[in-house]
Formats: C-alpha cells, sequence, structure tokens
C-alpha cells in the first residue's frame, strides 16, 4: 500500500512539476491543494443552502459518523459531482496559470 | 452464479397504449406521411427547415414532438384508421409550444384538392369528383400545369414571404457567429468562417447573407472606430477602404486617404513590378476576391465530377479566363496558384501538382517583358505572401487587389490570394493553413504549422537561386526517403526545388524536430500544446489564488469564520490522511477522460469528499479509492499497461465501493449509480472470487486485493470464502432479483387484467412481500457488504415508482446496510386506512429503530400529512388500538430477555411518541373530534378501573393532566439501561418532549411522585370540605405510603438510564453540585440545551419547580433544591 501511495504521490508530482523540491515542501503543497478543493467544494455547497441547513452543517461537521456525507447527498443531490468538478476546475486553474 | 437480466420496465404509458396498438397507429402516421401529397410533404419540410435554420432549434426536439403530435391526432380519431391528417394539424401545436414560431399557416382549404390518381393512391376518393376513366388522361394531361401551379401557387407566396420574413433573423445569427469568432480571428477570417458556416448549414442565400454581413461587420468596426474617438471622416474613409468590404467584393465610392505630402519615392524593385504587372486589370474588370472564390468552387465541382487537380484548376482557369479575356499569362498564372489556394476543402493537390503551379507563374513572371519605362532590368525578388507588400500594393492601388510579383513555392501561403493581414491571420489562426513546405511532407509536426509569430520571426526566406549552393542535408529533410530522393533529384538537376525544411532549420527548430514524435496528418493546423507541470512556483501561486477566491466567496456568504475553522480543522488532520485526500480529489479531476466520465469522477468524488468531511476518517477506504483513480491515470500516463474502460472502470468503482461500503454508503452509492455500477460491483466480486480461487482474471493489485482479502478474512479460509461467497451471491441475487422481476410480472399482469388502481394495490403489496421475501433470506454475514442485493432493491423501488405513477419510495438502510424501503406502504396508499396507517408507523419505528437519526427528520410532515389525510375516526381507532397494543406488549413484557425488555422499551418509547405527536396534529388540525372522542375514551377507562381512594385520585391524575403529563407508562425508567443504548436523536428527542407534554390520555400505572400529588391533593381536598387542613391526615398519608424522597429523585432524575430522553442518567454526578440556578440560565438558553447535561438537569429542576411551586435559593446546587423541594412537599 505505501509502495503504491507513493507512485500516487510520485504522479501527482510529477504531472504538477514538482519532483525538484524537498519532500517536505512537496507534502505542504499536496496539502494545501486538498485543502483549497474541500474549502471550494463548500463555498458551493454552502451557496445552496438555507440557513438551517448551514447551522446543520456545522453541527454535523464535528462528528465522525457518515451523517455529515448522507445529510449533503440529501441536500445537494449532485454533491459528489461537485466536489469532482470543483477539482478539475482547481487544477486545470493550476495548470493554466 | 445466475446473472438475472432485468425485465423492461414498464411504464402507465404502456398499459393505457399499448405497444402493438402503438405501433399500428405510429404506422398510420408513417402510412400518411408517406402517402400524403408531394407538395404537402414539400411545404412542410421546407417551413420546419427553415424555422430550424433561422432559430437554430434541435432537429432532434422537432422530430420528437412532431412524432408525438402525429401520434396523438391519430390516437384521438380511432387510433389512426380514418384519420386525415393536415399540415396545419402538425404545425399548430409546434406553434403553441414554440417549437416553430412561424404564424401564417396556409390553410389546407386553400390548397386545390390532391389529383383523383393521389387520392386514389390514398385510398380515399371522397374528396375528388367522380371522373369518366376516358377523360380523366386527358384531364389529367390538359390541366396538369394548372392543376401544380393552382395547388403550389399559395404555399409558394407563402415561403416566398417567409423567406422575407426569415431574411433578418438569419443575418442576426450570421453577425452573431462571426462576432463570436472575433475573439480569435480577424474582420475577415471571421467573415470567411461564418460564409463556411452558412454553407453547412445549408443556407441557400449564401451571396446575399455574406454582402450584407460584411456590411454589418464594416459598419460596426467604423461604429468602434468612433467610439474609440476617430474622427466621422476617418472612419467613413476606414469604412470605405474595410479590407471586409474588400473581400466581399464591395467597392465603395468616396475619396480614399488624403494624398501624401510627400509621398515615398517607389522602390526599384516597386517600379519593376509595377511595369510588369500593368496588364493586371485585364479588360472585363479587375480581378477580385470573389472571382477567385467562384473559381475555386468550380475547381472543387469538377473535382466533385471526378476531375483531375489538374483539369480542375483548368476549369476554373477557363472561367476565369472567360470573365477576364485580357489577362495577361503571367497574371493568370498566378491567379491558378491563388485559386489553389483558395480551396478551403480538406482536398489537398499533390505537392508537384502546386510546385508545377507556382513554377509556371515564376516563368512566366519572367517572361513579361520589362516596361519600356524601366531604366533597368531588375531582378525581382521573391516576396512571401506573409509579408505585407501586397497589402501596400492593395492600398496604393485603391483597394483593389495586387497580386505580388513573386511567388515562393516553399513559403508561399497558398491559402491566401488576397494575402491582406487579416486574411493571413484568419488563416493562420483558423488552422487551415497549409504552406508548400507542410504539404510536402506527409506529416508534420504540430510545431511548424501553429503560430504565426514564428513564420514572422523563425523563418527566413531563402531566394530560390539560393538553394543552389551545396547539397541538401538530408537531416533537414523531414519527407519519406521517396519524397527525399524526388526532391534530391529536382534539386540536382537544376536547383529548382529548395529543401523545404532548410529554412528553418535554425538549432531551436532542430532540436524541436528530433524531440518531435508525434506525427500528425496534413490539412489541419493542430493544438499542440504540449502540457508542461506548471512546478512549484506556479502550483503555490495558483493555490494562493483559490485561497483567496475561497476567503471572498466565504466572506460574501458571511461565512469567513467558520472557512478559516474548516482550515484550521483540516490543518490538524495528519499529513498522511491529508495528502489521500489531495491524491483522491487529484483523480477526480484528472482522470475523469480516463475512466469515461462522470460515474467516475462522482464516485471518487463522493469517496473524497466523505473522507474529506469526515476529517478523513480511517485511511483505508481513501486509499482503495485513490488505488482505482490514480492507478488509472498512472498507468496511461506514465506508459504502464493501460487496461482497459471496463477494467478500468470496475476497479475504480470497486475502490470507490469498498470505500464507501467501509463507511456505510454501499448503498448510498448504488442508489445514487444504479445498475452501471452494479455491474461493476459486480465485476469486483468476481474478480474477488477468481482471485479467492486463483483463477483471476485481472491483476488486482494493492488496495483493491487487500480490501478483498479484508472480505475474505471475514469468512472462513480463502477457498471456504470463494465458495460460500458464489452461492450466497447467488442466492442474494436470485432473490432479489426474483422481487424485482416479480415486481414487474405483477404489474404488467394486473394492468392487463384490472384497472390502474387495483393493478397498482396488488403491486404494492406484491413488492412489499417479495422485498421482504429478499430481505429475509440474506445471511446475516454478509448483510452489508452485498450492494448487489441492494441494487435490486433499489430496482424494485423504482419499477414500483415507475409502474404506479407515484412517487418513488425513499430507501434507507438498516443496521446493517440493506436498503429498505422507506415508509413503503404510505407511499403506496396514500388513502391510508386504518392498517395501513399502522404499517406507517410500523415503519416510523424501524427506522427509528434502527438507530440512524438522520431518518428521523422526515418523520413529522409525513406525520401531518397523514393527520390531514385520516379521518379523525381513524386516528381515533388506531391510536386506540396501538395502545391497547401496548398494553398488551406490556404486560408481556415480563416473560421477555432482559435485552428484549430493552429492545421493546425503546420501541414503545418512541412509538408513543409518534402516536402523541399524531394525535396532537389530529387535535390542531381536525375539527376537535378527536378531543371529544379522547374524553369519552378516557372516562370509559377511568370509570372502568378506577375506584375510591387512591384510583379517585389516579382518575384526577389522568382526566386533569398533571404537569408532566405521560402518554404511556414509561416502564423504562424503572430499571437501568447501557449507557451507550439509543444514539442521540434530537428530532426523536423533540418528538418525545412534546409527547411528554401533550395531553393524551392512555391505560398507565401511576408513579410514586403522581400518587403521592393526589394523595396531597386530596386530603387537601378532604381538609377543605372539612374546613380546614388537618396536618395530621397528610402526615398520616405521607408515612402511609411510605414515600421515599430517593425514588421520587431518582424517578425525576432518570438515573440510570441514559437514553431516555431527557433524563440525566449517568451524568448525574456531574450536574448534582452546580448552581441550580445557572443550570436554569445555561439549560435553556439554546435550542439544543435539552440535549445536553446542563440541558437536562434544568429540565428536571423546571419539573421539579412545577411541581413544588419552589424555587432554587442563591447559591443553592441542584441536589440540594431537589432535595429541599421534594423533602418539603
Amino acid at each position: 500500500m505505501a509502495d503504491q501511495f507513493s507512485k500516487y504521490i510520485e504522479f501527482m508530482s510529477k504531472d504538477l512539476g514538482l519532483d525538484a523540491i524537498s519532500e517536505q515542501e512537496r507534502n505542504e503543497i499536496i496539502s494545501d491543494l486538498g485543502q483549497v478543493i474541500l474549502e471550494r467544494s463548500l463555498v458551493v455547497v454552502f451557496e445552496r443552502l438555507t440557513n438551517d441547513d448551514r447551522a446543520e452543517l456545522e453541527r454535523l461537521s464535528a462528528k465522525e459518523g457518515p451523517e455529515l456525507m448522507i445529510f449533503l447527498r440529501q441536500r445537494i443531490p449532485d454533491f459528489d459531482t461537485i466536489v469532482a468538478e470543483t477539482s478539475r476546475e482547481i487544477i486545470a486553474g493550476i495548470k493554466a496559470s | 452464479m445466475a446473472e438475472k437480466k432485468p425485465a423492461p420496465k414498464l411504464s402507465p404509458e404502456d398499459v393505457l397504449f399499448p405497444k402493438e396498438d402503438r405501433d399500428r397507429v405510429m404506422e398510420a402516421g408513417r402510412q400518411f406521411l408517406k402517402e400524403a401529397s408531394g407538395d404537402e410533404r414539400k411545404y412542410l419540410s421546407t417551413i420546419i427547415e427553415k424555422e430550424l435554420s433561422a432559430r437554430g432549434s434541435s432537429k432532434e426536439v422537432l422530430k420528437e414532438r412532431t412524432d408525438q403530435i402525429v401520434e396523438d391526432l391519430l390516437r384521438q380519431n380511432g387510433n389512426g384508421e380514418d384519420r386525415k391528417l393536415s399540415v396545419e394539424d402538425i404545425i399548430r401545436p409546434l406553434q403553441e409550444e414554440k417549437i416553430l414560431g412561424l404564424t401564417n399557416i396556409v390553410p389546407e382549404e386553400s390548397i386545390r384538392k390532391p389529383s383523383r390518381a393521389h387520392a386514389k393512391k390514398r385510398g380515399n376518393l371522397a374528396d375528388v369528383a367522380p371522373i369518366d376513366p376516358v377523360s380523366e388522361i386527358a384531364e389529367t394531361s390538359k390541366n396538369a400545369a394548372d392543376q401544380l401551379e393552382a395547388s403550389t401557387a399559395p404555399r409558394a407566396a407563402h415561403l416566398e414571404q417567409v423567406e422575407k420574413d426569415l431574411y433578418p433573423r438569419k443575418l442576426d445569427r450570421a453577425v452573431v457567429h462571426a462576432e463570436a469568432l472575433l475573439g480569435s480571428m480577424s474582420h475577415v477570417g471571421a467573415w470567411q468562417a461564418t460564409r463556411e458556416w452558412l454553407a453547412e448549414q445549408g443556407e441557400k442565400d449564401i451571396e446575399e447573407l455574406s454582402l450584407d454581413l460584411a456590411v454589418r461587420l464594416a459598419e460596426k468596426r467604423r461604429e468602434g472606430a468612433i467610439a474609440a474617438g476617430a474622427t466621422p471622416e476617418d472612419a467613413d474613409r476606414k469604412f470605405r477602404r474595410d479590407p471586409l468590404l474588400r473581400a466581399a467584393g464591395i467597392k465603395l465610392e468616396g475619396p480614399e486617404r488624403p494624398e501624401r505630402e510627400n509621398p515615398r519615392p517607389p522602390l526599384a524593385v516597386e517600379q519593376a513590378t509595377a511595369a510588369k504587372e500593368k496588364p493586371a486589370s485585364p479588360e472585363g474588370g479587375e480581378v477580385e476576391e470573389s472571382d477567385r472564390l467562384d473559381a475555386a468552387q468550380e475547381l472543387l465541382s469538377a473535382l466533385d465530377r471526378g476531375a483531375t487537380w489538374d483539369q480542375a484548376l483548368d476549369a476554373a482557369t477557363e472561367q476565369l479566363t472567360a470573365k477576364f479575356p485580357s489577362m495577361s499569362s503571367a497574371e493568370r498564372a498566378r491567379l491558378r496558384l491563388d485559386v489553389l489556394g483558395t480551396v478551403t476543402d480538406d482536398r489537398r493537390p499533390d505537392i508537384s501538382f502546386v510546385r508545377k503551379v507556382a513554377e509556371e507563374y515564376n516563368q512566366a513572371l519572367k517572361n513579361v517583358p520589362a516596361a519600356p519605362q524601366s531604366e533597368a532590368p531588375v531582378k525581382p525578388e521573391p516576396v512571401p505572401s506573409v509579408e505585407p507588400a501586397p497589402v501596400r500594393a492593395e492600398e496604393e492601388s485603391g483597394g483593389v487587389y495586387t497580386p505580388p510579383p513573386f511567388v515562393d513555392v516553399d513559403t508561399a501561403d497558398i491559402r491566401m490570394p488576397s494575402s491582406t493581414p487579416e486574411a493571413v491571420d484568419a488563416s493562420i489562426r483558423s488552422k487551415n493553413t497549409v504552406r508548400v513546405k507542410d504539404v510536402f511532407s506527409e506529416e508534420v509536426s504540430p510545431e511548424k504549422a501553429v503560430p504565426l509569430e514564428k513564420l514572422e520571426t523563425a523563418e527566413k526566406v531563402v531566394p530560390l537561386e539560393d538553394t543552389a549552393e551545396g547539397e541538401p542535408d538530408r537531416a533537414d529533410f523531414e519527407g519519406t526517403e521517396e519524397q527525399w530522393g524526388a526532391y534530391l533529384e529536382k534539386s540536382r538537376g537544376g536547383n529548382t526545388v529548395p529543401p523545404p525544411e532548410k529554412k528553418v532549420s535554425t538549432p531551436r527548430a532542430k532540436r524541436e524536430r528530433k524531440e518531435t514524435t508525434t506525427k500528425r496528418p496534413i490539412g489541419f493546423n493542430f493544438e499542440s500544446k504540449k502540457e508542461t507541470p506548471p512546478g512549484p512556483e506556479r502550483v503555490r501561486e495558483g493555490i494562493a489564488q483559490e485561497k483567496q477566491q475561497n476567503e471572498k466567496r466565504f466572506a460574501e456568504l458571511g461565512y469567513l469564520d467558520k472557512l478559516r475553522k474548516i482550515g484550521s480543522d483540516y490543518r490538524k488532520i495528519p499529513l498522511k490522511k491529508k495528502l489521500g485526500f489531495a491524491a483522491l480529489c487529484y483523480a477526480a479531476g484528472t482522470a475523469g477522460a480516463l475512466v469515461g466520465g462522470m460515474p467516475g469522477l462522482a464516485l471518487i468524488g463522493g469517496a473524497a469528499v466523505g473522507r474529506g468531511l469526515q476529517r478523513l476518517g480511517s485511511t483505508a477506504a481513501t486509499f482503495l479509492a485513490v488505488e482505482g483513480g490514480l492507478r488509472s491515470a498512472f498507468e496511461k500516463t506514465t506508459g504502464g499497461k493501460v487496461r482497459g474502460w471496463r477494467d478500468t472502470f470496475s476497479i475504480l468503482a470497486g475502490g470507490a465501493l469498498a470505500g464507501m461500503t467501509a463507511m456505510g454508503w454501499t448503498g448510498e452509492a448504488v442508489k445514487h449509480y444504479g445498475t452501471p455500477l452494479w455491474e461493476s460491483v459486480k465485476e469486483y466480486f468476481l474478480d474477488a472470487k477468481d482471485l479467492a480461487t486463483g483463477t483471476s482474471r485481472h491483476v488486482v493489485e494493492g488496495a483493491t486485493v487487500e480490501r478483498y482479502e479484508q472480505l475474505v478474512r471475514d469468512l472462513e479460509g480463502r477457498k471456504a470464502a470463494s465458495e460460500a461467497a458464489n452461492k450466497t451471491i447467488g442466492e442474494l441475487h436470485d432473490a432479489s432479483g426474483k422481487a424485482a422481476r416479480g415486481v414487474e410480472t405483477v404489474v404488467e399482469d394486473a394492468f392487463k387484467k384490472a384497472g390502474v388502481q387495483a393493478a397498482r394495490e396488488e403491486a404494492a403489496q406484491k413488492a412489499i412481500a417479495d422485498i421482504k421475501a429478499a430481505l429475509g433470506a440474506i445471511p446475516g454475514k454478509l448483510k452489508g457488504t452485498v450492494g448487489g442485493v441492494n441494487a435490486n432493491i433499489l430496482r424494485v423501488s423504482e419499477s414500483l415508482s415507475d409502474t404506479s405513477g407515484l412517487e418513488a419510495p425513499e430507501l434507507e438502510y438498516t443496521k446493517d446496510g440493506i436498503l429498505v424501503p422507506k415508509m413503503a406502504e404510505a407511499v403506496l396508499d396514500k388513502s391510508a386506512s386504518v392498517a395501513s396507517t399502522r404499517k406507517v408507523i410500523d415503519a416510523l419505528v424501524g427506522a427509528g429503530l434502527s438507530g440512524r437519526g438522520e431518518l428521523i427528520a422526515g418523520i413529522e410532515p409525513r406525520l401531518e400529512s397523514l393527520a390531514r389525510e385520516l379521518s379523525t375516526k381513524e386516528v381515533q381507532e388506531y391510536i386506540l388500538a396501538e395502545k391497547a397494543r401496548i398494553a398488551e406488549q406490556l404486560a408481556g413484557m415480563e416473560a421477555l430477555s432482559p435485552e428484549g425488555q430493552e429492545e421493546l422499551r425503546r420501541e414503545l418509547k418512541y412509538k408513543a411518541s409518534i402516536l402523541s405527536r399524531l394525535a396532537q396534529l389530529e387535535t390542531n388540525e381536525g375539527s376537535g373530534a378527536l378531543a371529544a372522542a379522547k374524553k369519552e375514551l378516557i372516562e370509559e377507562k377511568v370509570q372502568k378501573t378506577a375506584s375510591k381512594g387512591v384510583k379517585a385520585a389516579a382518575k384526577k391524575a389522568v382526566v386533569e393532566p398533571p404537569k408532566e403529563p405521560s402518554f404511556v407508562a414509561e416502564p423504562w425508567k424503572e430499571e437501568a439501561a447501557p449507557e451507550d443504548s439509543p444514539v442521540e436523536r434530537p428530532d426523536a428527542e423533540e418528538e418525545y418532549e412534546e409527547a411528554e407534554a401533550d395531553d393524551e390520555p392512555a391505560p398507565r400505572k401511576i408513579t410514586p411522585g403522581e400518587r403521592l400529588i393526589a394523595l396531597r391533593e386530596e386530603a387537601e381536598r378532604a381538609a377543605a370540605r372539612s374546613g380546614g387542613a388537618d396536618a395530621s391526615d397528610v402526615e398520616s398519608l405521607k408515612a402511609g405510603d411510605s414515600v421515599n424522597i430517593d425514588e421520587l429523585k431518582n424517578e425525576k432524575i432518570g438515573r440510570g438510564f441514559s437514553g431516555y430522553p431527557g433524563s440525566i442518567g449517568g451524568a448525574w454526578e456531574q450536574v448534582k453540585d452546580l448552581d441550580a440556578n445557572k443550570v436554569m440560565q445555561e439549560g435553556t438558553r439554546r435550542f439544543w440545551s435539552p440535549f445536553t447535561k446542563v440541558g437536562k438537569a434544568a429540565k428536571v429542576l423546571k419539573d421539579v419547580m412545577a411541581e413544588t411551586r419552589l424555587r432554587p435559593a442563591v447559591g443553592e446546587s441542584v441536589d440540594q433544591f431537589i432535595n429541599r423541594a421534594l423533602g418539603n412537599r
């Protein structure tokens, strides 16, 4: 698993041109990338939720169980697509910058 | 394992209008259209085509709707038999639905009836006057022309009008199209591209539209110039000289630009050229762009007719010669070359032919005698077409095209006869440019065809004569060996052909050529953006920008603080998990093309965000999904083994599914992605099985294998696991598949035999039974891991919805992860009877007992719906019946095991809250009859059970509800329960609290506290009746009943049973010493307070205060106050 995982990170590094930097820097960048994807997805989600739903989202986000996921999927039917699209847009944006 | 093929679904339409009937009707419709008169069909299709052309509507939409209309019309009238349709019948609905916009349709009545022959063909002679058979032929032949004219004239006139009406719209569309292109090409290029687009659209008014389009675009440019500050005079002058107008063949009268004060003296070469090109304006006018385009069209037509390029070009030249008989040979040669370059088709002439034509021109140019005024013969210099010289020539000559004097056969842009900068630009940008040197090589590297800058900067034109020096270098030549040989031979035999690549043999070009491995066919200019990795700096910048944007958007929403909190939480996640999440998202963002689109993305995305938002929980599931997505991308990108689409998707879906399964989302995934995923799941399990038996068809590595092994370890040994899984999965599939098929079969049969309603009910019952049977067949071991069962249940559910026409039953998961129809009965039968109401409540209770808090959210509206839909009597009956059931169950509870008792308590508690809420809703919404009925019931119950003394007090406790009325006995309060028993469910608790506050009668046990209160009140009333309170009586009552304060307190705080909503349970020790007043203050502040320890303590305090009418003293603890209050009662 670890080997496979390293390969994937390696692939991502290569695709983004992060091979030449140190592992620590690379991990930092990849981690930040995940964060912006997560945040952007939530921006889209927040825009589509009512105030009550936002409060509920906040409440559920503290939980570890699947409630939040179920909640989001109930409220945002195309939630999965949003994440995938968001990832695609951000990656494309970075590559095009 | 038997693979079950799902039976086709039937829609209500299938039943109401069976397929065989529909086919028959459609056949009748087709027959009608087939037999319709030619002019009717033509008229209809012409109008529709024009409308579509003008509106850009979808032909598919129109076709589909037209079919439906025909079908409907035919069906309305005896299934199409004896039905005559007219054009108006079809057009009008289309107009009403705005699919077509025409308002005037020539009515059928105004058209002369079809000929007898035609009517006979249609089998409808009633419309045609009988004609003598002998005279029929004579009449037909005699009046054929008149008939044709009479029948088509009104429509022809109408069509003409339609044409006129549509023309502005067509022009508008053309302008919009051209303007959309202006961002990427010049005006001339956009105009030309729009012409081509119009031609592709089949537009017949292309010439007229082209002219108007050119004028429109030029006018817009003029207006733009004025808006930018140009004087109207300058703008007008530029307008008249606009290359666009010239390209369109429009010459405007008026002054050109003012004469220069000090005109530049002509260059020697210009003088020579001018002398040679004197006859460039042949008799018959000046050769213009449109002439060349016409000639090019002729060339293409000739090619279409089967002519060779040589013959086709001759035909085109002939056309030009006919128009310009005095054209010189040089000009004709040049025009031939230009015409060749004007061809916009994909067809390309052979390079040798292009060279031949180019050399003809060069030769003709050499043969042109020098003009007498020329002082000395000047050797003409080749002028590449991309040089601005031709433009200068045009401008100097007042906008008339003047061909350049010499053409370099290798660098000339043979596609650009006008050679204006705009045209050159447009040609290059429109990716249609083919230069001679490109044509020469069968394959061309993309770099060479792309940028204008490269053409202008990197290429240095070598004059023809220069190529005589030295032997060409094979390394500079990119053609095939055969071409190289031909080239070398020509080159040695006179050096007339320069090596094409020598001109671009800069070191960089050489390097690029060596690096380039991509070969593409000629004829296109390729977007060859070789993606270079952005690098860390750009990635950092991009991320920073994204962060800023995110912050901005969250700030706009007023949720910036939440965003920061999310960011903060994210940063706390272990690095490994963050990397996993990012990798997963990266896969979602990059692997889409590899896995075939959104399903893969959605799958990955779902798992990704699930993990992300759940703080990335366990890494295993994430990695599993990463495995699928990144693996595909990795292999594809790194040149590793590339899987087939199906395999890739299978692995991807399997990985994502495994992740979802681990998180309890299997059914959710199946619900979302349906059959395709089901297929993948099946594949996944097949992989698993094969792997177990050592016959793996796919090399499944890494996490997927691990996941499989994990599954296998759950059973006993690989081999046994394989067999067991095979058998069990087969059974599951059979059972659930049978359920699905059963529903479909039943529905189909029932619809045929009975009415829709009956069939619906039957189908519903059958579906429920089958689903339950399927569920019953699921062995416990595999529950929660078999997506196939869920998929089939989902299919049953959808089928049920489709066939019944009702809302699809919501699905929910049991605690084992199996999908079950949520509220299935309620959905199936909205006119619920008492029996079905019971089922609804059962379903709700079942949902509540499944331990998933989120399922409770939907109960309230359903209860409201029931309360509205059911009569008061029904609700009343139901409630009474349920109460009786509850009483029975309570009576038999002692016989159960402790676990059984606990489960029953939970069930009854939850059911009680639902019943209470239902009764409350009914009372609120209904006419009050329920309240009256309830009162009667209470009286009846009380009369039956009440007795004197304590029983009378109990009656009062019921009839006059205590402060904390309880709908039903609460035996669960009396026993300890596990601390973690029910999952905390806010909604359930709220409902339960409402139930507690409800004034609902029921057979009940009297709690010690109530008994005490009743006794006290009775004693007080007795004392009052007897003229004053007798303390001794009260004390004796107290002592006689031996009421224990600790018992009362425990009852209030619900010690030992934390699962009871509102009770404190084990948290009592933590709250008992808190300040009672502060607890009251804090415990009621927020809406979620009732679910906190402090809130629960506040509730206990509140209850005690209400009972005892006492309040906590300042600084008094919770425990102290309760002891004091209860002790003082």
